[in-house]
């Protein structure tokens, strides 16, 4: 059975809104973190680690850099945060934090790759996202890896983390019209290559 | 597709791995606010402006300061180690590098009421004196 894509959206915003946590408090601890209240930022850290985490999986394309990568953004989150406006959102801003990273990893694991020749050797692409051992799981973030870098970017923005296409077009640094055309053949990227898959 | 990717929300961490990371954040964000460098080194910094500045503002070109005696004046006692120095010779007065006039020739170029004047011509062709005498009959 699937979903019409208006109910689809709407039950994608509560599920997305549901699990994360209240501006309020997460700007609340930031300005306390910011004061130098290492249990604020601890709590901070609690709040959002599994999003960066999920964010930075499906970015990667495993969990093994997704650890480093959380544990890079949220260094250079508590770095940053006399720069934080609290009048802003709090999410947008770290996922922006988060995306940096995980560009930046990426980048990294390309030059690493390309010296030790290990991408050649082993002929494999990247390791697919570990959820459980579910394989459906494993099948769609190999999927999502085939994808060029913007555009799993905002897939996994707008369909994973909920955020609006002007929020993700914030975090990306590109137009709302970008992430949406980004989006949009991602999308359709995926849904062919999962179809091919289950038939 | 909205439910296509509703397993990747799925996605959890390791609650074990997390807790090790945020560990490992703290440790580190207490190692940086143990670190007093860069407080050290806004010092440095200000102190080091601080003596450019000093260094290189417009002044006086002239010093004025005072040494003690024996800076310029040797004490006594080095007097008897060393020998009298011989008193340097004074310089000779130079020769004048003016070709003495030769045979000058002396010639009443005008005569006034008040004097008269001469012209007196060396054989330098570039040497033309003139002399005004006054009284003449003196």
């Amino acid at each position: 059975m699937s979903l019409s894509p208006i109910f689809g959206d709407a039950l994608l915003l509560w599920m997305s809104r549901a699990e994360s946590p209240g501006a309020e408090e997460s700007a609340g601890l930031a300005r306390r973190a910011r004061e130098g209240d290492l249990n604020a930022f601890d709590r901070l850290m609690q709040l959002h680690e599994r999003r960066v985490f999920r964010t930075a999986t499906l970015l990667l394309g495993g969990a093994q850099d997704a650890d480093d990568a959380v544990q890079e953004t949220f260094l250079r989150l508590f770095r940053n945060l006399k720069s934080f406006d609290a009048e802003r959102a709090f999410e947008p801003w770290l996922y922006r934090i988060a995306v940096n990273v995980c560009r930046d990893l990426a980048r990294r694991r390309r030059w690493r790759q390309w010296v030790s020749l290990d991408g050649w050797l082993s002929g494999g692409g990247p390791e697919p996202a570990a959820a459980g051992g579910d394989p459906r799981t494993a099948e769609i973030a190999a999927a999502l890896a085939r994808l060029s870098e913007r555009e799993r970017a905002a897939v996994v923005l707008r369909e994973v983390e909920g955020l609006s296409a002007a929020e993700a077009g914030r975090v990306l640094g590109i137009s709302e019209g970008t992430v949406r055309a980004h989006a949009s053949r991602g999308r359709a990227r995926l849904r062919e290559w999962l179809g091919k898959g289950a038939r | 597709m909205n439910d296509e990717l509703s397993p990747l929300r799925a996605i959890a961490p390791d609650p074990e791995r997390m807790l090790a990371m945020r560990r490992r954040v703290l440790a580190e964000i207490a190692a940086d606010a143990e670190t007093v460098w860069p407080g050290r080194l806004w010092a440095v910094a200000a102190l080091s402006l601080a003596m450019a500045v000093w260094a290189f503002w417009p002044r006086p070109r002239t010093l004025e300061f005072s040494l003690p005696a024996w800076t310029i004046e040797p004490p006594a006692f080095a007097y008897r180690l060393t020998p009298p120095r011989r008193p340097m010779p004074r310089p000779r007065p130079a020769k004048p590098s003016v070709r003495p006039v030769d045979e000058p020739a002396i010639e009443v170029v005008g005569q006034t009421e008040g004097g008269v004047q001469l012209r007196i011509a060396s054989s330098n062709p570039d040497v033309i004196l003139y002399y005004f005498l006054d009284n003449p009959g003196e």
